[in-house]
Order: C-alpha cells, then structure tokens, then sequence
C-alpha cells in the first residue's frame, strides 16, 4: 500500500497530504480555496474535514487511520478464511462421495448379512 | 485496498458526528464490516457516497440512541444533501443580474461572506481574517446564504 492513498469522491480529488495541510493551516491561500470550492459541493469532504479538525491531536490521525487500516484487513483476512473453512476442494468433495458410497455398500452388506 | 482510501475521510465523519474518537474509530469499523458483507452483493458505482451514506446513518442512530445524554443540538450538525447548484441557476445573463439584484436582499454577515468567496474568491480564513467571524462563522453564513440565494432564484424562475 502506498503511503499516499489519492481520495475520490464525485469527481474530486485530494490526497491525505494535502487534506491534513489544509486541516493544519499549512495550504497556500490559492490553494485552500480551490480546495473550499470542492468543500462547498462536496458533503462527503466537507464533514470529514470538519470532523478532522475536532481531533484534538491532529499528529495522530496517521496513526489513527493506519490502526484502523489493520484491524480492517485482519476482518478482511479472517473473512477469507471463513469463506475457505466452508468451501470444499474439488478433492475432497470425491472423498465425500467415496465415503457415502462405502457407507451404503457397508450398510447393504450388513443387512444382507443379517437377512441370511 | 480499496476501502482503505476513505478510512481518513470516515474517520472525520464519523469524528464530526459522534465527537469522541473511540466511538468513531469503532464506527469506521462498523462501516467496513457493513461494507465487506455488502459490497460484494451489489454493483455500487460511487463507492464513496455510498460509505460515507452508510457512515451518516449509523451515527445519526447513534446519536438517536444517546440523544436523551447529548441533547438535541448534536442532530442539528446533519449536512444538508446538495440540492441545485446555485451555479445551475445562473446561465444567462439576465439571471446574473437576478443574482446579484437577490444578493443584494441576503442578510449584511451572509451578504459579504457569499460575495467574498465566490465574487472575490477568498478562502475561509482570508474572510473570517476580514471580517473577524470565526471560520465556522464563516461557513455558515456561506451556506445559509446559498441555501437562500437557491431559494429565491427558485421562487423566481
């Protein structure tokens, strides 16, 4: 994963660098107001930064976002293990076969042998 | 991962909101679990609305379950749904007039604050600088000021 992720939302775009310059006053005026223009029409964008701006130390959201970042992938791989616990192999769905097929040839012997 | 371009942006919704940081780094994840069972049911082209719609409404019944220790003023911070452009409404010339003549009828603080930043292009700290409101202050005139321009271009198209 690279260490800047470009963010898009309707057609906007802004990567984390840049969204913490300007939560941190760190963006030229022209700048800051290209970005406020996308603010305006972008509701997704603007509550973040809004919310972003309420984290008492801004240092931290890196650390934040990448804490999440790894709880998200651990759901992600627990997922997939998941999914493969409850998928058979082509192996050993023949192996399943075989077994119900020795159970009934099994079970026809041993009444065969019973009638007798 | 895909998901993983919006954690940022989740993070601060879901921080705009809910106010604490626990809370929403909790609410992200809750987001993501949401997204990892639903994603792969349907074809969602604006993955990013989608998320952040998703993030929205869990909050607000957060915030309903709570509402009783946060009192009503946290709903008040909902975001609006764009409505029309106020930009849309502008095309000919006569309408530029309209505007203006309507920009004119607006309160005195949404008045300059409108004017300053789409008429003289100044970003929010330059006008909250030019007109000692805070930037908060600054957003909100501009909002309310647009919502009031659409209104009455509206009304009168």
């Amino acid at each position: 994963m690279s260490k800047k992720h470009k963010i898009e939302d309707r057609g906007a775009g802004i990567d984390e660098d840049r969204l913490l310059d300007y939560i941190e006053g760190r963006m030229p005026p022209d700048e800051e107001y290209r970005l406020e223009t996308i603010l305006e029409s972008d509701p997704f964008l603007n509550d973040a930064v809004e919310g972003l701006a309420e984290v008492k130390d801004r240092a931290q959201l890196r650390a934040i976002a990448a804490q999440i970042n790894v709880q998200l992938r651990r759901q992600v791989r627990s997922r997939r293990r998941q999914r493969r616990g409850h998928k058979l192999t082509e192996g050993q769905g023949w192996l399943m076969v075989l077994i119900v097929l020795l159970l009934v040839l099994l079970a026809w012997w041993v009444i065969r042998v019973a009638v007798k | 991962m895909l998901l993983e371009r919006y954690t940022m942006l989740l993070f601060g919704v879901c921080m705009k909101y809910l106010k604490e940081e626990e809370q929403a780094k909790d609410a992200v994840q809750q987001v993501f679990l949401k997204a990892l069972a639903e994603m792969p049911k349907y074809r969602i082209e604006n993955v990013g609305g989608w998320l952040y719609q998703v993030a929205r409404n869990l909050c607000l019944s957060s915030l309903r379950g709570r509402r009783e220790h946060a009192g009503e003023e946290q709903l008040q911070y909902v975001a609006q749904p764009e409505e029309v452009p106020v930009s849309l409404l502008v095309e000919k010339e006569k309408d530029i007039d309209r505007l203006k003549a309507e920009l004119a009828n607006l309160k005195e603080d949404q008045r300059v604050c409108v004017a300053a930043f789409y008429l003289e292009k100044k970003s929010y700290s330059q006008i909250a600088e030019a007109t000692g409101f805070s930037i908060k202050q600054v957003k909100s005139h501009i909002q309310n000021g647009k919502r009031n321009l659409r209104i009455r271009l509206e009304a009168g198209s």
